[in-house]
C-alpha cells in the first residue's frame, strides 16, 4: 500500500510537471514563459527537454519505452 | 515514471509528422512508443475551450495508459503486427515547415530572440492543411474538417480515469445498437489495442465516412466478447469543432472573421444565431468591412435560413463555395433588415 502510494505520488509530481505550463504565467511575456519552462526542465532528472534524438538514444540504450509529451507553453 | 524515458516537446518545428500524428488542436498530447518508432498508444483528449480543457484527462487515466503501454512494451516485438496501424499513412509534408504557409520557420526554435514567434504551434498544422486545400480549390474532406471525433459522436462517453471504459451509452446511438454497456472495457478497436480514450479517437479518426463498421473486443465482467460498431454515412458531422483553436482560421475562410453564437434574446430568427464578434485585422475583418456588426441576428447566410449551428454553417460554406466566391448574408439589426455580401477566403 505504501509503495502504491509512493508510486502514485511520484507520478503525480512528475506528470503534473509535464501537464502544466511550469512558468508562472502572470505578468510574463510568451518568450519569458518559454524560457522559464526551459530553465526548469533542461537539467531535470526525469525529463529530457525538447530533444527527440536524445530521447530515442536513451530509450534504445536503456530498453525502456518512451513517453513523449507535447505541451504548448505560451 | 521511472519505467519510461520521459521527453518533453514544446514545438512542432522539425517534428516528424509521419511519426507524430495526433489531434493538433490539443495543447497537451502524449505518445507511448518504442525507441524504434513503434507506437504503443496515445494519451490526451479534449473537446472544450481553455476554461474546461482538462475535463477529459486525469492523472489516473494517464497512469492507466502508462500501465497498458508498459504491458505492450513487454510484449514487443511479438505484438508488432497489431501495433502497426497506430502509425498513420505518411502525410503530404513530412515536417511542418515544409507546408507552403510555414516555410519561413526553421527546424529549430530560436532561443536567442523571439522564441515564441519562432515556434510552430501544433494547431498551425491543421490551419496549413486546410489553407492548402482552399488555395487549390479543393473541398476540405470531413476527416480534416472533423478530426479525431470524440466518442460521444458514436454515442459513447468513456471514463477519463480509466483506459477506455464505458461510462455512458446514449440511447438510440451506434454504441447502443452495438450493445455496448456501462462498465465495458474496450480492449481492442479495429484490431488495435487501446491504452486510452485518445487511442479510441485515433481509430475513429482513421475510420471512413461511409459504410464504416468497427470491430470491438470488449471485457465485460471478466469475459471477453466481440461487438461491432456500425456507423451511418456522414457520422463525423455530429462533431462540434468550434472549440478548436484552428476554428479561428475556419471562421476567416468561411465567415469572413465572424464568430456566431446561439441567439437567446427571445427575438431570435429561424436560424437562431447572432453575430458574437467580428475580426478587426486582415482576413478576419472581411465581414466587418462588409458591414456586419456584433449583435446582428442572422436571417440567412449562404442560402441557409433554417435552424443551424456555427459548425454546420462553416462546413456548409466550405463545402459549397470556393475562395473568392461572394457569400450573401441577411441580418436583422434592431428593426432594420440588411442584405450584405462578403468574400469567402
Amino acid at each position: 500500500m505504501k509503495s502504491h502510494f509512493l508510486r502514485l505520488t511520484s507520478l503525480t509530481f512528475a506528470a503534473t510537471l509535464a501537464l502544466s505550463n511550469t512558468g508562472n504565467t502572470a505578468d510574463k511575456t510568451r518568450d519569458e514563459q518559454v524560457m522559464d519552462d526551459r530553465d526548469k526542465l533542461i537539467d531535470n532528472d526525469t525529463w529530457i527537454y525538447n530533444d527527440l534524438t536524445k530521447g530515442k538514444e536513451v530509450a534504445a540504450a536503456s530498453g525502456k519505452p518512451l513517453m513523449v509529451v507535447f505541451r504548448c507553453i505560451p | 515514471m521511472d519505467e519510461f524515458v520521459c521527453l518533453r516537446m514544446i514545438q512542432m518545428n522539425g517534428v516528424d509528422l509521419a511519426q507524430f500524428q495526433f489531434d493538433y488542436d490539443m495543447s497537451f498530447a502524449v505518445f507511448f512508443m518504442n525507441a524504434d518508432g513503434t507506437i504503443y498508444g496515445r494519451y490526451g483528449t479534449r473537446d472544450a475551450r481553455p476554461d474546461d480543457a482538462d475535463k477529459d484527462i486525469s492523472l489516473l487515466g494517464l497512469r492507466a495508459g502508462m500501465q497498458a503501454a508498459l504491458a505492450l512494451h513487454h510484449g514487443y516485438p511479438a505484438n508488432a503486427q497489431i501495433l502497426e496501424p497506430k502509425l498513420g499513412s505518411p502525410p503530404k509534408y513530412l515536417t511542418a515547415e515544409q507546408y507552403p504557409e510555414m516555410q519561413s520557420y526553421t527546424p529549430k526554435i530560436n532561443y536567442q530572440s523571439d522564441v515564441a514567434k519562432s515556434c510552430i504551434h501544433c494547431h498551425q498544422i491543421h490551419n496549413a492543411e486546410r489553407q492548402g486545400l482552399r488555395d487549390s480549390n479543393q473541398l476540405i474532406p470531413d476527416k480534416i474538417l472533423y478530426p479525431y471525433p470524440m466518442p460521444h459522436v458514436v454515442g459513447l462517453s468513456l471514463d477519463s480515469t480509466k483506459r477506455a471504459t464505458v461510462k455512458q451509452v446514449i440511447p438510440g446511438s451506434a454504441a447502443a445498437a452495438a450493445k455496448l454497456k456501462v462498465g465495458d472495457e474496450i480492449r481492442f478497436a479495429n484490431g488495435q489495442p487501446l491504452v486510452s480514450v485518445a487511442d479510441f479517437q485515433w481509430v475513429l479518426h482513421q475510420t471512413p465516412d461511409e459504410g464504416a463498421s468497427i470491430p470491438l473486443k470488449v471485457l465485460r465482467a471478466g469475459k471477453e466478447g466481440a461487438l461491432t460498431l456500425s456507423l451511418s454515412n456522414g457520422w463525423r458531422k455530429a462533431s462540434d469543432f468550434t472549440w478548436r483553436v484552428s476554428t479561428w482560421d475556419l471562421r476567416r475562410m468561411a465567415l469572413g472573421g465572424m464568430s456566431l453564437e446561439l441567439d437567446e434574446s427571445g427575438q431570435s430568427t429561424p436560424l437562431n444565431l447572432k453575430v458574437k464578434g467580428v475580426g478587426k485585422y486582415g482576413g478576419h475583418a472581411v465581414a466587418r468591412k462588409a458591414g456586419v456588426q456584433a449583435g446582428d441576428r442572422l436571417l440567412s447566410l449562404a442560402g441557409v435560413s433554417e435552424t443551424s449551428s456555427e459548425a454546420e454553417l462553416i462546413a456548409h460554406i466550405l463545402n459549397t463555395s470556393k475562395k473568392g466566391d461572394s457569400i450573401p448574408i441577411t441580418v436583422r439589426r434592431g428593426s432594420r433588415t440588411l442584405d450584405l455580401k462578403f468574400v469567402a477566403q
